[in-house]
């Protein structure tokens, strides 16, 4: 037994693990059926991904994007606009989506990233705000308050995708959000994800070390924006209206994402989908309770903060490491350095 | 088109709501420059400050003067506890990586606090009609008698806070550990409470101005939101971390929302000042007026 | 003696000591000199006596009293002035106030606290020129001047000294080691730490040198005075 295990270096172990959860993921509303379950698990992904994406800027190289709801803003209105505007497809209007957040992401990230973290933070708000305000004046153009209806996804190779049936937008968002974790797993794999947690472990010295400092953020923020435009856009179609308030585009939006990254644990990208897990769950079960929904989203921000910052990620393999290293005394390695 | 004397009603009700929005500022940048923190919950403070101001004016029947002290006293301590009981801690474990973590707790303080008075006091508003009713009538000029209460307040706390920071013991010590902690340590000074000092006397700020606007702004849950966005505004335009930057930032912003509420189109003011931020941020991140004091 | 360090064990990272037990002793109107090589523990030592990092072994005395738990903030009103290695002074205040905030320890003595300022004004036209200015504004030189008024406002009894003369014109590091003598003749004991060795050991009474964590050599200043040179080549 040991033996065999020995042989998988520890990413690979958790790999495998990922895979057995998408199985799982595809699996268990196909299975369930119905409409309520497709649509909790749409939610589950959508906020896991949005969530890692938090993680993958704040866990990464410690930028804090508290305009996050601005660039799913962003993505919704740029896919809806062009698909009623310029007659594209929903498809199309994904890239669409993802390129608009993109920009705005770019032009963000060249003006303020080379300040200190506290003005990226505060510009990225800033843009939020100023989208969402310019979206509710824009009422001949986005219809403002009133709220704009947006069309599902038009069928693609012959397959429908009926609102009526939750599961076949589940698909969707599955497909994009295994896409999406491939590109950001591949990315802190590899020798920019190094450079990256060098970064945010001592900034200076990186960039002593003849690193662009500027050009690996810029990299981070740029893709980050992008595939949060991709999911705004997924967002509008799903959803089917659009409203610039603060719950769907604004400071609270940011906060349940941000919530969801912390409270899954930061810099680990998987970790979203335990805090998803969490707050989704908890949201359902709680439902008679729905005002208390956001004071546990706030006490579990302030609980994680204060009493254990390393998040359910970080409880789960204190767990491993323990169950570890009582299954194999003596030739054990700590695997601590990986992670 | 527009007379001299609606330019004279825009720029007092400019200045005087411009005022407020300074000492939100103020308290932020006090809070600022001491932690090196955002306090994403001040709004929230504004919003108990309100609440308490409405209870005990209105529930209690207190006289309003003495029901404003009542209130600033109270948010102090609500102030002082936060400091201590959660942001303190996390400083004490994390040292000088805690800012991060430090400003996201404070968003948790704020999501608790908004979610709690909706869940105490409902979505309602608690107003007052008028602290002063009645009106002022300088030739064609009128100010209502509640616009010159809410003048003076913000005029009267801006001199007191000022005077305060310059000419005493503490609040040359708030100023000097907001420099350099560690000299102000070797010279005595408790810095743990100066930061506990520093966060009661921002909240108390906050709880002051959200008693005293209560008829302009009644209280209900999400009122912080906006006026933390304010205060946000405030506090980039003057300068992350000046109080005194934030002190004439928020007049300008009155006047600015003030004269864009009545020469642009509607509803397009929030855009304007929000890409005005923008602006300041992109171009001059230490804000309008800071003369940069270096270091030799 | 007024300061008595011994067998101070201080480390950084676990098992890296930077102070591997070190014995020194300041006495009262007295200058006592440490010197020694960038890296050999200097600062280190300081700060742990301030209380800016805590020992790992061994105890810290001042009037025969444990001082080893010290809080920074509770130097003051010990009666111990301290000088960090930098800048020191609050650029964003006047020079005044920079002063004022050095009669913090006895702040409530009002009478008692506005004559030090006063004092400090009548002994140095510098400062009284600058009264009103912001300290930042100040020359480096103009800094340290301000820096070493503001330590003795509440006449110490101790004063520990990082690096007074760092980045000083000569001129002014002359000036900065007459303000320790006449700190001495006030009675106080003096411990200064100080890159230029020569004038270290010409204004001390008794000297230390630090080697790599350790006291490796120590003695009545006079005794160092001719072969001085030799001991900067061997050590520093």
């Amino acid at each position: 037994m040991t033996s065999l295990f020995k042989n998988f270096r520890f990413p690979d172990r958790r790999a495998l693990v990922i895979c057995a959860l998408l199985a799982g993921l595809a699996a268990i509303p196909s299975l369930v059926g119905g409409r309520y379950i497709p649509a909790v698990f749409t939610s589950i992904l959508l906020f896991f991904i949005l969530g890692a994406l938090f993680d993958f800027m704040l866990g990464y190289l410690r930028i804090v994007n508290f305009g996050i709801a601005g660039f799913l803003c962003a993505g919704a209105y740029g896919s809806a606009l062009s698909v009623q505007y310029f007659h594209i497809t929903p498809w199309t209007g994904l890239l669409v989506g993802g390129l608009a957040s993109a920009v705005i992401g770019l032009i963000t990230g060249v003006l303020t990233l080379r300040l200190r973290g506290i003005y990226i933070g505060l510009t990225t708000l800033f843009v939020m705000e100023t989208l969402r305000f310019a979206i509710s004046n824009a009422r001949e153009v986005t219809r403002g308050a009133s709220g704009l209806t947006v069309g599902g996804f038009t069928p693609l190779f012959g397959m429908p995708f009926p609102r009526s049936e939750p599961i076949t937008y589940y698909y969707i968002i599955l497909a994009l959000v295994i896409v999406t974790y491939a590109v950001l797993y591949a990315i802190v794999r590899s020798r920019i994800g190094l450079v990256f947690k060098a970064i945010r472990d001592d900034e200076l010295g990186t960039s002593v070390l003849g690193i662009h400092v500027v050009r690996y953020k810029l990299f981070n923020f740029v893709v980050a924006s992008f595939f949060v435009g991709v999911f705004g856009a997924f967002y509008a179609h799903y959803i089917g209206i659009l409203v610039p308030t603060a719950e769907e585009f604004g400071i609270q939006r940011t906060v349940e994402i941000l919530t969801i990254a912390y409270v899954g644990g930061r810099g680990t990208l998987w970790g979203s989908l335990l805090g998803a897990l969490f707050l989704v769950g908890m949201q359902e079960v709680l439902r008679d309770l729905q005002e208390w929904r956001l004071v546990i989203y706030g006490l579990s921000l302030i609980l994680i903060i204060t009493v254990f910052p390393s998040g359910f990620a970080g409880a789960l393999r204190q767990l491993g490491e323990r169950f570890s290293s009582r299954a194999g005394k003596g030739a054990h390695i700590s695997t601590k350095g990986d992670a | 088109m527009f007379t001299a004397d609606v330019l004279i009603q825009l720029t007092i009700d400019g200045v005087s709501r411009g005022a407020m929005y300074g000492l939100m500022g103020a308290g932020l940048a006090l809070i600022f420059g001491i932690l090196g923190i955002i306090n994403m919950a001040h709004g929230e403070l504004f919003m108990l400050g309100a609440y308490a101001m409405y209870f005990a004016a209105m529930v209690l029947g207190v006289p309003a003067p003495i029901a404003l002290l009542i209130s600033t006293a109270l948010m102090f301590c609500v102030g002082v506890a936060m400091e201590r009981g959660l942001i303190a801690p996390l400083r004490a474990r994390l040292g000088s990586r805690w800012l991060v973590d430090g400003y996201v707790l404070t968003i948790g303080i704020m999501v608790v606090l908004q979610n709690l008075a909706l869940i105490v006091f409902g979505p309602r508003e608690f107003g007052i009609a008028a602290f002063w009713p009645g009106r002022q009538e300088f030739g064609d000029v009128v100010i209502s008698n509640e616009r010159v209460l809410i003048l003076a307040g913000a005029l009267f706390t801006t001199g007191a806070l000022a005077l305060f920071l310059k000419k005493t013991n503490l609040g040359r010590a708030i100023r000097a550990t907001a420099e350099h902690p560690a000299a102000a340590q070797v010279l005595g000074i408790n810095i743990e409470r100066i930061y506990a000092i520093t966060f009661g006397i921002g909240a108390a700020l906050a709880g002051a101005i959200g008693s005293l606007l209560l008829s302009t702004y009644p209280a209900y849950p999400t009122v912080g939101g906006e006026v933390l966005l304010k205060a946000f505004v405030v506090v980039i335009i003057g300068g992350l971390g000046s109080v005194w930057g934030a002190m004439l930032a928020g007049p300008l912003l009155g006047l600015i929302e003030a004269y864009a509420t009545a020469f642009a189109p509607g509803g397009w003011q929030n855009t304007i000042t929000s890409l005005l931020v923008l602006a300041v941020l992109v171009l001059r991140p230490q804000g309008l007026f800071s003369r940069q004091v270096t270091r030799p | 003696m007024l300061l008595q360090v011994r067998e101070l064990k201080v480390g950084y990272a676990s098992g890296a000591d930077v102070l591997r037990g070190v014995d020194l002793s300041v006495g009262a109107s007295s200058v006592t000199g440490l010197i020694g090589a960038n890296g050999a523990g200097k600062s280190t030592l300081l700060k742990t006596i301030c209380g800016f990092l805590r020992r790992r072994g061994g105890a810290i005395a001042f009037d025969a009293a444990d001082i080893g738990k010290l809080q920074p903030s509770q130097l003051a009103a010990h009666g111990i002035a301290y000088l960090m290695e930098g800048h020191s002074v609050f650029p964003g205040l006047t020079v005044e106030e920079n002063l004022i905030l050095g009669t913090w320890a006895f702040r409530k003595e009002r009478a008692r606290a506005k004559q030090a300022v006063e004092r400090a004004f009548e002994l140095s036209s510098v400062l009284r020129a600058k009264r009103k200015v912001k300290a930042g504004l100040l020359s480096g030189g103009q800094q340290r001047i301000l820096e070493m008024e503001r330590l003795t406002l509440n006449d110490p009894r101790l004063v520990i000294l990082d690096e007074p003369s760092l980045g000083l014109s000569p001129k002014l590091v002359h000036e900065v080691f007459e303000r320790i003598a006449q700190m001495k003749a006030d009675g106080a004991g003096v411990l200064v730490v100080d890159q230029s060795a020569r004038h270290v050991c010409a204004a001390s009474d008794h000297l230390y040198v630090l080697r790599l964590g350790e006291i490796c050599i120590e003695g009545p200043a006079a005794s160092f005075s001719d072969r001085i040179d030799e001991l900067v080549r061997n050590f520093i």
